[in-house]
């Protein structure tokens, strides 16, 4: 469970987070929408520590983690996994090292369960063939995909999924793919979710599409019904206030102008 | 009128105060990050596949230019050593010139500053890229601290390096000192070779090898630190990598006249 409290940050004067609060609970997932610049990014990065914000807590199953060392951070972060907006590959590193860094960075790593990992992840976003490849050979969405299997990785594998802007600068196809690889980690996989977005297509797929196992363990993906996912809210930034936190009904139905200019 | 004046006035001070501010700041951070890249080579883990990789990079990509700049040094000492020993009448004194000068000084100095702009450049450019394209807080994401995956092994291959690449430095040089005093000052190479040889002292190798390993510290830490601290882009890396090679060479510099002085005062102390 996530929980912010009246959250503030700063970057020189520039407030970019004035006051924010709102809480997710373990299995729910969540749309963070906003224009470019108005603190999505900032929000993600201050969940996992990545950066303190001046005033205001958050909380991670009940402990505050602006007041929490590096060392115990890193404890806390073991459960999330963060795709980043322009994917963060480490260049000097093989997509196999790469995909396994969490792993293989640990003390007594057994690297044949490691790879055996790696090769399953791979497979999970499509990349089998690249996996002895270097970030600067992928395109793009290859290396988005590489970044998503990245974060998959734990052990146990993390249970709370960060994407920032997962499919901005992609081709429709290449987008549908990663879309689809996410809703099948909420819906097959039941992980947590916090999708931050500009981009109200890929907010309404995430929250509408659905991806279910058969019994024959094939997956079916489905748009119809166009009912949301349960435990699902959006949320909407503007002048580092939430403007907007509610369900799909009440963003459609919102009074609000700036909601109606958003949502055009 | 008067109110102008005091408007400069304030401007200025406000100006002071905020670079003391910023040099405070910075002077902390950096203590910061070099007390932390040390403990570090005291506990667990140590990457040392990193260390060794740095330590190959560092030496393969410098030993060329090391070289080259060691000769020529030599060289040129040898062919002003002549200019200046012959109205004494002691040209034959060339051996022991070259081999004082560059070991007790050219030799560190030279090869810390074209480390500093053949490594410390590429260090802070490095971790400059990975600040601005987030692979720094992707580290931190995935559990790792960055100061012990990428700073320590740098520091560490940086110190143990800078003094190979020194004796080489000073070997070229006195190679080339050597040259020039055999096939233009007529200095026979056996005299030239048991001057130098004989020139030297204890405490000269010593601080020989004492410098680099200090010089070494300052090149790799500034590099770091202004690497990690990189803002602004693709434009900020360039920003970053130029800032490296002018503040570590300057404080290698600095460093150098207190080192002098204390390696003298020791020197005189222990009676070396
Ligand atoms: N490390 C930083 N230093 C200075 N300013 C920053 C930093 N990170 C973000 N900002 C500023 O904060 C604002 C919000 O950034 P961000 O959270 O990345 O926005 P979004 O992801 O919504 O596009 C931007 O104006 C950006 O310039
Ligand atoms: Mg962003």
């Amino acid at each position: 469970m996530i929980e912010l409290r009246n959250v503030v940050k700063t970057f020189g004067r520039q407030a970019v987070l004035t006051g924010i609060s709102f809480t997710v609970r373990t299995g729910e997932s969540k749309i963070i929408l906003g224009v470019s610049g108005s603190g999505k990014s900032t929000i993600l990065k201050l969940i996992l520590g990545l950066g303190k914000p001046d005033s205001g807590e958050i909380l991670i199953h009940g402990c505050d983690i602006t007041k929490m060392k590096e060392s115990e951070l890193m404890e806390v972060r073991k459960e999330f996994g963060m795709i980043f907006q322009e994917s963060a590959l480490f260049d000097s590193m093989s997509v196999r090292e790469n995909v396994g860094y969490r792993l293989y960075a640990q003390p007594h790593a057994n690297s044949e369960t490691v790879d055996a990992q790696v090769e399953r992840l791979l497979e999970f976003v499509g990349l089998s063939d690249a996996i002895d490849k270097m970030p600067s050979e992928l395109s793009g969405g290859m290396r988005r995909r590489v970044g998503l299997a990245r974060a998959l990785v734990g052990d146990p594998p993390p249970r709370v999924l960060l994407y920032d802007e997962p499919t901005a600068g992609l081709d429709p196809v290449t987008s549908h793919r990663i879309m689809e690889l996410i809703l099948s980690l909420r819906d097959i996989e039941g992980a947590t979710g916090l999708l931050v977005t500009q981009d109200l297509k890929v907010a309404w797929f995430f929250a509408n599409a659905r991806i279910v196992a058969k019994p024959d363990g094939t997956r079916e993906f489905m748009t119809v019904p166009p009912a949301p996912a349960p435990d699902l809210t959006y949320l909407l930034l503007s002048g580092g206030q939430i403007r907007f936190e509610g369900t799909q009904q009440e963003l459609l139905t919102s009074k609000d102008a700036y909601v109606r200019d958003f949502i055009g | 009128m008067m109110n102008n004046v005091k408007d400069v006035g304030d401007s200025v001070l406000g100006f002071i105060t905020e670079a003391l501010k910023a040099l405070v700041f910075d002077v902390q951070a950096f203590s910061q990050l070099s007390w932390r890249a040390c403990l570090n080579v005291f506990s667990r883990p140590l990457y040392m596949r990193d260390i060794l990789f740095h330590m190959d990079r560092i030496g393969v990509s410098s030993v060329f230019i090391i070289v080259l700049t060691g000769f020529f040094t030599g060289a040129v000492l040898g062919i002003q050593s002549e200019n200046a020993l012959r109205r004494y009448g002691a040209v034959s004194l060339t051996g022991q010139l070259v081999a004082l000068t560059l070991v007790r000084e050219l030799g560190p100095v030279l090869t810390a500053l074209m480390v500093a702009g053949r490594i410390g450049s590429g260090i802070a450019a490095e971790l400059g890229s990975m600040v601005v394209t987030e692979q720094i807080s992707a580290l931190r994401a995935l559990g790792t601290d960055p100061i012990r995956k990428l700073v320590t092994p740098r520091m560490v291959a940086t110190v143990t390096m800078l003094p190979l690449l020194t004796i080489i430095c000073n070997f070229m040089g006195i190679l080339g000192g050597w040259m020039v005093a055999a096939y233009k000052l007529n200095i026979s190479s056996r005299q030239y070779w048991a001057d130098v040889i004989n020139t030297l002292e204890f405490s000269d190798v010593f601080g020989s090898l004492a410098k680099p390993l200090v010089f070494g510290f300052i090149i790799s830490m500034v590099a770091c630190y202004v690497g990690l601290r990189t803002e602004g882009g693709t434009e900020g890396v360039g920003r970053s990598t130029t800032q490296s090679v002018v503040s570590s060479s300057i404080l290698s510099l600095a460093a150098d006249f207190f080192l002098n002085t204390l390696l003298i005062h020791l020197g005189g102390s222990l009676n070396l």
